[in-house]
């Protein structure tokens, strides 16, 4: 259970978080947001890593497992020697270490570079031997910081498994803006834009959020649009050219309505507010 | 219980120290075989034996102290510049215990050193161990703070060099208190403790106040 309670945190000039407030028990959880929108300043906050100035966070006291944007380091170690550090770091018994490890290694298929050099592993099993890292010692809660960036389709198809495979028990936090990313594997979506929570449901009640506000209107009538209104795409239809609009107000007559729902317009309205 | 968090401590220096490969010799080099070569040489090329202990005396002056940063500097580099320190300072706040015991680790071999030019030569520089114990904290601790207030390790390395360098020599009146590195080996009781234990206690609340910010990301 992670329980976040009015969280603020102003940087020299910016506010990062502005009352952010959200309570999540076991599960996997997407945090959905633009860049700058407070995404990673709330992860650490939660870690521990920069203080806040207001507000509560509380974890009932459960291990925390992290994995950050940046991850790359001990290029001399060995992925083994790389996951014993973490392992002594973390305070796991030095007699279930070789278990851990290894059982680590094996959920992000890395079992076959535990004696690489971490210096010879590309961006994509460095970023992988982060996730093993995160997952190390059963955290019950884990926090992954945009954690398929860097990884090729078929690593991100493996790493959406991994979560299946480990999520019994935990708390998963999902920190991206890829919205695909989510939609997958997440329980729940939060939505932070300019440090705030204004979107907490799950995906389809997210796809809700954008239900009969798309519309398709021909290039050119985009003054005819009023109201909040958002122009998503470009699309080429019948050898015409539309716009993919989400609107909260209709659209005049010659516009032509599209089912809308998905996840990603449901985030964009809910970031647009419309 | 208690047992268990120094052994960790004790782990987590080792694999710092293992993880600078190949450069983790230098210091061993340097203070093991090329200090005590040099007052072989020194002695070889007919010099007195007590021009040679003062030689000596100065070698042991320039080159150790400083490589007291180097292990610390080196071996948690990551903690302090690296790509992983953002992970590494979620798991751990403090690598305060951990650098003392490598500093400890260094300060072991320069016993060795001492031990060695006693059983060789019967150059006795224990009488100054508090001094060099001073002036390799004082390069440990002053580049240590360093790299936790910038966030580098490049910076300390060559504020070092360039103290060597400048400030080694410096007899001038006056300057005195700048230079750690007293060239030559003090002469009474007063010239063995004073201004070491001022320096020594500065270093340690600088270390300590440093390391604060080392805290933050």
């Amino acid at each position: 259970m992670l329980k976040i309670e009015n969280l603020h945190k102003t940087y020299k000039k910016s506010i990062a978080l502005d009352g952010f407030s959200c309570e999540l028990g076991r599960g996997i959880y997407g945090l959905l947001g633009p860049n700058g929108s407070g995404k990673t300043t709330m992860m650490r906050c939660i870690c521990g890593l920069i203080s806040y100035n207001s507000g509560s966070i509380e974890c009932g006291g459960d291990k925390i497992g992290y994995l950050p944007q940046q991850f790359g380091m001990m290029k001399a170690l060995t992925l083994y020697e790389m996951m014993e550090y973490f392992a002594t770091l973390k305070r796991i018994p030095k007699a279930e270490q070789d278990k851990e490890i290894k059982s680590c290694l094996e959920l992000v298929n890395l079992s076959d570079k535990a004696r690489s050099r971490v210096g010879s592993l590309s961006g994509g099993m460095v970023r992988r031997s982060g996730i093993a890292q995160a997952i190390l010692g059963d955290p019950k809660i884990i926090l992954f910081d945009e954690p398929t960036a860097g990884l090729d389709p078929e690593e991100r198809m493996r790493f959406k498994s991994l979560l299946k495979k480990i999520k019994d028990g935990k708390t998963i936090i999902i920190s991206t803006h890829i919205v695909s990313d989510v939609e997958a594997v997440c329980g729940s979506i939060i939505i932070i834009d300019r440090g705030k929570n204004i979107f907490t449901g799950s995906s389809r009640e997210m796809a809700e959020l954008a239900r009969g506000k798309a519309y398709l209107i021909e290039e050119g009538r985009e003054s005819s649009l009023s109201g909040n209104f958002y122009i998503k795409d470009r699309i080429s239809r019948d050898g015409k050219s539309y716009l993919y609009v989400l609107s909260d107000s209709p659209v005049h007559a010659a516009a032509r309505a599209e089912s809308g729902g998905g996840i990603e317009d449901g985030y964009l309205c809910a970031l647009k507010n419309i | 219980m208690r047992f268990e968090k120094y052994l960790n401590s004790l782990i987590i220096s080792k694999m710092a120290l293992k993880s600078l490969g190949k450069l983790f010799f230098v210091p061993q080099i340097f203070m093991l075989i090329l200090a005590p070569i040099a007052t072989y040489l020194e002695l070889l090329s007919g010099s007195s034996y007590p021009l040679c202990y003062l030689a000596s005396y100065i070698i042991l002056q320039v080159l150790c102290p400083f490589f007291s940063l180097w292990w610390p500097l080196l071996g948690f580099r990551e903690h302090i510049e690296g790509g992983g320190r953002e992970t590494l300072l979620a798991y751990k706040k403090s690598i305060l215990r951990e650098l003392i015991e490598v500093f400890i680790f260094y300060f072991l071999h320069f016993i060795l050193l001492l031990l060695f030019y006693l059983l060789c030569w019967d150059f006795n520089y224990f009488p100054y161990l508090f001094i060099f114990l001073t002036q390799s904290f004082a390069f440990f601790s002053l580049s240590l703070s360093l790299a936790f207030l910038l966030k580098s390790i490049s910076v300390p390395f060559i504020v070092g060099i360039i103290y060597e360098i400048f400030f080694m020599g410096a007899k001038a009146p006056g300057l005195d208190f700048i230079n750690m590195l007293s060239s030559y080996p003090p002469e009474d009781a007063a010239g063995l403790f004073l201004p070491y234990v001022f320096i020594l206690s500065a270093c340690i609340i600088i270390l300590t106040l440093a390391h604060l910010r080392f805290r933050r990301l």
